[in-house]
């Protein structure tokens, strides 16, 4: 389980200082599948920077089974991202001068784990092992940057707007691999999005804008990613 | 790991300063320490300044050129791993990201203490190579007894300790990654 308590944050200095995130507090079950739903420059995307322990709060707590990642220092947050956690960015951020095997092994060497090619099997890239990103497609890249998220066999997975560089098929089938992955894996998904709809697949919906949460609902249905609008 | 095969022409410039400070350094520490072996031999008041002059500009040139190639070769490779480090944020972010440690990544550059040690290597070797030609040069009016070309490990030692420092600084310089993490990713 994942506590948020009491979260602030807040970039530049002087006169220019500015509160993105406003005293946060908030709770994510396990196996939970949490959407944090919000406009541009609502703060979604610095919190779940914050509770994925890629950035430090300036003041409050996040705990994950009790332990206060806020107070880890620098190499052992480290340590906690690597044993814990997982990332999916807009931008896949795949390192380029690496095949598809490379940039998944790299995420599968953290864990050690030697079987990554079923997972990048299970994401349909089996026959491009030795493709160089700039020679995938967007949504190929996405699958790739998933598969070294998951090769590290993460207990949290955190996506930033997954498919917001994707068109509509593609986006539903990176979510559809997700959603699968998620119940074949067992892992907590937390999702940052602006769109509306991507929210029907979730248990549970938090409603961001200004820095602050107004509102979190859960779904009694969730929809699958090929059910949902665009 | 980040390091690869497009960086060989910075590797070998890097190999190439630290071959030349080596190779100056070892050539005239060597002859340093040769001259200084035959003070007891010198018998006339002419020799003896001949050999002070020798002394004294074995240990400038060695203080001075040497020094100066070793500091050029400590500045290059380390503006070389900062520019690498630079221009190579967003990977080195997404290292970070996923969990890598900075030691981690660091290792990754294992080829800068690769290219020092070549560097260092061929610089020691071509010393004693040219060292004949050069003792014959530097005594070629017979105004000293015969120097012999000896072997002296402590220059040995210095040059092997060389490359560990080179290759330590390097590292420590990239205590630089833990900042590269969130800051290379876009917002």
């Amino acid at each position: 389980m994942i506590k948020a308590r009491n979260i602030i944050k807040s970039y530049g200095n002087g006169e220019s200082r500015f509160q993105v995130l406003k005293d946060i507090s908030l709770d994510i079950e396990d196996n939970d599948f949490v959407v944090i739903l919000g406009a541009s420059g609502s703060g979604k995307s610095t919190f779940l920077n914050v509770i994925s322990g890629l950035e430090r709060p300036d003041s409050g707590k996040v705990f994950y089974d009790g332990k206060d990642i806020t107070a880890l220092s620098d190499n052992e947050v480290t340590s906690f991202r690597k044993e814990n956690v997982g990332f999916i960015f807009q931008q896949y951020y795949l390192l380029p001068n690496m095949s598809v095997d490379k940039n998944v092994k790299m995420g599968a060497d953290l864990a050690n784990n030697k079987d990554y090619k079923t997972v990048i099997e299970a994401i349909g890239l089996g026959e491009k092992l030795h493709k160089y990103p700039s020679e995938l497609s967007g949504g190929e890249q996405q699958r790739v940057s998933i598969a070294r998220a998951l090769a590290k066999r993460p207990r949290v997975l955190f996506l930033d707007e997954p498919t917001g560089a994707l068109d509509e098929q593609t986006g539903r089938q990176v979510l559809d691999y997700i959603c699968k992955l998620q119940k074949e894996y067992d892992f907590i998904i937390v999702m940052v999005t602006h769109n509306l709809n991507i929210a029907e697949m979730a248990n549970t919906v938090i409603k961001m804008n200004s820095g602050k949460i107004f509102e979190i609902y859960t779904n009694e249905a969730q929809k699958t990613a090929y059910e949902i609008g665009w | 790991m980040l390091v690869g095969i497009k960086n060989v022409s910075k590797l070998i410039g890097i190999s190439i300063i630290a071959c030349c400070a080596v190779l100056v350094c070892a050539m005239f520490l060597n002859f340093y320490f040769d001259v200084r072996l035959i003070e007891s031999e010198i018998t006339s008041e002419l020799s003896m300044f001949f050999y002070n002059a020798q002394v004294s500009t074995a240990k400038v040139i060695c203080l001075v050129s040497g020094g100066c190639l070793l500091l050029t070769a400590v500045v290059m490779l380390l503006l070389y791993i900062k520019h690498y480090i630079d221009t190579h944020k967003k990977e080195l972010g997404i290292l970070k990201a996923l969990g890598y440690s900075n030691i981690k990544i660091a290792k990754s550059f294992w080829v800068f203490g690769i290219s020092t040690f070549i560097g260092t290597a061929i610089g020691y070797a071509g010393a004693f190579l040219i060292m004949p030609w050069f003792y014959a040069l530097q005594n070629e009016d017979k105004m000293l007894p015969e120097i012999t070309i000896n072997f002296h490990p402590s220059i040995l030692f210095c040059g092997i300790a060389d490359c560990v420092f080179f290759g330590t600084f390097g590292l420590l310089r990239l205590v630089q990654i833990k900042k590269a993490c969130v800051v290379a990713f876009e917002r």
